[in-house]
């Protein structure tokens, strides 16, 4: 959603010649033609997969993925990476967790786990801006601390019997599972934020070329801290829904779950250098990730293929990105020197 | 209304800025000019917030001003047009013509955030069109996929036309025509001199002697992190130029030149020019 | 603009320096005491594991009461760096004592020849059937009969509530190398097919030993086979998964027939709330204090090479027992 508007061709373009339009498209649409073509694949293979039941049930498991991807693509956008979304995911389950087993309201407790998400965010930023170190650093010291701050305050043991967030985490709206809400409105929240707002464009500039923004009279540290508070927020509201979805909080989530998310954003063609990336395709990534763990555990095919496919997905995703990206700039600067030469 | 005081800025050892000092008013058009690496940049990337000086002072319209970054400098009316252009390459023309100062929606939509990202297309190919004559077929294409030449067209139109939302300001242009061709580059003097006659000061830094003579009242000479002089256009020719910025002709001899505008001292010059070489 | 760099690099190592010297400072507050026995080595697999932190701290109790210092190690399920760590304790002199529980018993061969050499007490806590030399004390934990144990309940829970049939899964996972999970799965698998042989496994699946993972996979399993009824794998956390997974598909786990292994507080609440059939208690507790008593003795003299030998008891834990 973020750069419909710059990287889609919509409209007749004299411009741009047919050829590079059609990479344009394939580089633009790939991935929502992936997308269908894993569906036919899994739905002529079984039966089940096709039933509503089950592409709900596709949507539920990506609620958590999805939510982790989505606050990781925005501090990739951003020209940076975030390796602490997953402990903070688990401290805001513990925190709110802890808070609702002392009788705490529920509205009180989810905004209490926001707001340490919040914080958190905060702090990766800080470090990364006062401290002059790389996002990579930082946020891998805070994964480090905060899963040992999470180990320290529940000694290692989840935190059970947590029922108030049961209609959040298993409860349906229109028969439609919560966690899915959840996901589609966040978002449709944060696409719109990406693709029509000032901060978005601005967000969009900084991750692109950090001094031309700023050249250009944007306040660029703002820019540096608030993709890493969105991340930190948007991880809290998945570990709030995780904890929603278990009726407990527990202090290690399956190593699988930051592979899964930075796989969804690199599907989605958000670049780790920056300055790029769809909303809509990140999602799609997620969907797409999701698809793949589901459809295999229907076809009963090994788990250990989950991995495979998956990464073997991730790297032909990005080679073919880089590639049709180079073939598009190859192209169109041939056409440009096609045409001055034509005006000599 | 712009004015510097032993401007200094050293990276290491290297002094790529050594007590500059110059004054200049709204409506006049001056050049800076120098060798490769004589400091042109550096100046005009400190008179424009981009980086900090070590020592000196600057102030604008009489008022010290201490410049922390580029926001700073585009809050009393300074524009800046870059060498290496500064445009944020995955944006599309229309979002880097408004980087910074969006067109918001009508209404309640604008005054939450919201863009109107079809006017900021509409306006932008307008302005590329009524500044510089050049036509984009869409504006929609990312910046990186631009022609050199239409790189720098937009990021001179982006500066020119915030410049002309003001009543008066300063635009700094650093080598705005070395990708343009013929005709655009007529274009660009073309607005450099109605801006200078709408009282804004234009500042252009040139290795386009010729074109320097043609648009700047005074021009200045760096040599090494130095203003080493200041002439003035019309009783100065290409060859004392020549002469001072490849170090042929020392500003010594011609620091009487600028204090009486005597068209005989000049005469004087182009004889030494002659001498020396 | 660069001494301001440096200045705030500086910052940046002095506050971390500050950080790292309180946290140890706070470790190490735990342990002091008057006389001191000596040095024991503590590792497990890894220290965030809920079961393993459990017994670190037992440990800890045990050691601070019996005047040992308690050294850690955490080597996060890597069987190499779990070897580094030995090595480097026993090449510094660092320990007079090592309790070891093995990420792959067959990847420590050499530390424990090296311990031997070094004369070291050591007790290797499951992986080796018995002493291999006179330095050495062996716990038993028979990772198959565990998983028989778990087998054995979920096919009693199959003859009690589906007369004997019922379609079953298993999430196994995580890939550990060693016999941990593998002897698990297999030993379910075995008593499965032996107590229950009317039963299929129809799927078997990687939960990954976590019950968000678990949660999902099952989820997907229970929309492809509705009928399936009977569930085992690693451990209660991805059980716990499976659990949620029944509920949401509009079923009641307690008439299910899920069996958890490990015994963790959580595990134990359910099988008490009727949930989980059973769980599969291997005593990790006792089985540490044991261990230490041991090696105290081993340090004290010498004992003799059956005396080093304890077969840890696995036991089936069911809401009536
Ligand atoms: N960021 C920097 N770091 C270190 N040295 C720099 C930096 N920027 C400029 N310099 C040095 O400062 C001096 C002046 O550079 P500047 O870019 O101002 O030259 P210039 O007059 O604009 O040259 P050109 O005509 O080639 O554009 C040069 O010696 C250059 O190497
Ligand atoms: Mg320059």
């Amino acid at each position: 959603m973020a750069t419909a508007d710059t990287t889609k061709v919509v409209e007749a373009d004299d411009a741009v010649s047919a050829p590079v339009r059609a990479l344009q498209i394939g580089r633009d649409y790939g991935i929502g033609g992936f997308f269908f073509l894993l569906l036919l694949i899994f739905s002529l293979a079984s039966p089940t997969f096709l039933s509503g039941p089950n592409l709900l049930g596709i949507l539920t498991a990506a609620s958590v993925v999805s939510l982790f991807a989505l606050a990781e693509a925005l501090v990739v956008i951003a020209g940076a990476i975030d390796l602490s979304v997953v402990p903070i995911a688990a401290l805001v389950g513990v925190i709110v967790a802890l808070s609702l087993n002392a009788g705490i309201p529920v509205w009180l407790a989810v905004l209490i786990g926001l707001g340490v998400g919040f914080l958190c965010g905060l702090l990766n930023a800080s470090v990364i801006e006062f401290m002059n170190m790389s996002s990579l650093i930082a946020t891998l010291a805070t994964l480090t601390t905060l899963t040992g701050v999470v180990l320290l305050i529940t000694n290692g043991k989840p935190i059970f019997g947590v029922t108030a967030l049961a209609p959040l985490g298993q409860g349906r709206t229109l028969g439609v599972q919560n966690p899915i809400l959840v996901m589609i409105a966040t978002y449709a929240l944060v696409g719109i934020v990406m693709s029509q707002t000032k901060f978005g464009n601005r967000l969009l500039a900084v991750g692109g070329n950090a001094e031309a923004a700023r050249r250009a009279g944007v306040r660029r540290r703002f820019y540096v801290f608030a993709p890493f508070v969105a991340c930190g927020v948007i991880s809290a509201g998945a570990g709030i829904v995780v904890l929603g979805r278990l009726g407990s909080a527990q202090p290690t989530f399956a190593n699988s779950i930051l592979f899964d998310a930075i796989t969804a954003v690199a599907l989605a063609g958000v670049l780790l250098s920056g300055g790029r990336g769809s909303i809509l395709k990140v999602l799609l990534g997620s969907l797409i990730v999701a698809t793949i763990a589901n459809g295999l555990v229907l076809l009963r095919v090994s788990s250990f293929w989950t991995y495979v496919t998956t990464g073997l997905l991730l790297a032909v995703a990005v080679w073919a990105d880089g590639a049709v990206s180079r073939a598009i700039e190859r192209t169109s600067l041939s056409t440009e020197h096609r045409k001055e030469a034509a005006r000599a | 209304m712009l004015e510097a005081r032993e401007l200094s800025k050293s990276y290491g050892a290297v002094k790529a800025l050594d007590t500059v000092s110059f004054r200049a008013v709204g409506g006049e058009v001056i050049a800076i000019v120098g060798d490769n690496g004589a400091g042109k940049s550096t100046l005009l990337k400190v008179l424009s917030g981009a980086i900090t000086h070590d020592t000196g002072q600057l102030r604008v319209g009489g008022e010290l001003v201490d410049f922390r970054s580029p926001h700073d400098a585009e809050q009393v009316g300074i524009e800046a047009v870059y060498q290496d252009l500064a445009l944020v390459n995955t944006l599309d023309v229309g979002s880097n013509i408004f980087l910074g100062r969006e067109i918001p929606r009508k209404g309640m939509a604008g005054r939450i955030g919201l863009i109107d990202r079809r006017a900021m297309r509409r306006e932008g190919r307008e302005a590329l069109r009524d500044l510089l004559g050049v036509e984009f077929p869409t504006m929609r294409r990312t910046v990186e996929m631009l022609s050199g030449g239409q790189r720098q067209a937009v990021a001179i139109v982006r500066s020119a036309s915030r410049l002309e939302q003001r009543g008066r300001g300063v635009i700094l242009l650093d080598e705005p025509t070395a990708a343009l061709g013929v005709a655009q580059r007529q274009r660009v003097g073309m607005l450099i001199k109605r801006l200078a006659s709408k009282g804004h000061l234009v500042v252009i830094v040139s290795h386009d002697l010729p074109t320097v003579f043609e648009l700047a009242s005074r021009i200045f000479v760096m040599r090494l992190g130095r203003l080493v002089t200041e002439l003035h256009a019309n009783d100065s020719d290409l060859s004392t130029l020549v002469g001072l910025i490849t170090g042929a002709i020392e500003p010594t001899d011609i620091t009487k030149v600028v204090a009486d505008d005597d068209a005989t001292a000049s005469s004087d010059i182009n004889r030494s020019s002659r001498g020396t070489k | 603009m660069d001494r301001d760099k440096k200045r705030r690099a500086a910052l940046a190592v002095i506050s971390g320096t500050v950080l790292v010297s309180v946290l140890t400072g706070c470790a190490n507050s735990g342990g002091t005491t008057s006389v001191n026995k000596g040095t024991i080595g503590f590792i497990t697999l890894n220290q965030t594991q809920e079961i393993f932190i459990s017994q670190t701290k037992a440990a800890q109790q045990w050691a601070d009461k019996n005047s040992y210092k308690l050294l850690v190690g955490d080597p996060n399920n890597d069987p190499l760096t779990q070897a580094n760590i030995i090595d480097g304790w026993i090449d510094s002199k660092q320990v007079d004592a090592l309790l070891i529980g093995p990420v792959d018993e067959k990847a420590l061969l050499p530390s424990l020849d090296k311990a031997n050499t070094a004369k070291i007490p050591t007790i290797v806590s499951s992986g080796l059937d018995k002493p291999q030399n006179d330095h050495q004390g062996v716990l038993v934990v028979d990772w198959n009969l565990f998983g028989r144990n778990a087998g054995e309940a979920l096919a009693g829970c199959i003859n009690e509530r589906f007369g004997g049939t019922a379609k079953i899964v298993i999430l196994d996972g995580p890939e550990l190398p060693g016999d941990i999970v593998t002897g698990r799965i297999n030993g379910e698998l075995q008593k499965i097919k032996e107590l229950s042989p009317k039963s299929t496994v129809v799927a078997q699946q990687n939960g990954q030993g976590k019950r968000l993972p678990s949660l999902d996979i099952m989820a997907a399993l229970l929309l492809a086979n509705p009928d399936i009824t009977a569930v085992t794998g690693t451990n209660d956390d991805s059980m716990i998964g499976v659990a949620n997974a029944f509920k949401a598909a509009g079923k009641d786990p307690s008439k299910m027939c899920i069996v958890g292994l490990d015994a963790t507080e959580e595990g134990l609440a359910l099988v008490k709330s009727g949930e989980f059939y059973a769980t599969v208690d291997l005593q990790p507790i006792q089985q540490i204090l044991d261990g230490l008593k041991l090696l105290n003795d081993m340090k004290a003299g010498s004992v003799a090479a059956d005396a080093r030998r304890i077969v840890v008891d696995t036991k089936i834990v069911k809401a009536t027992s």
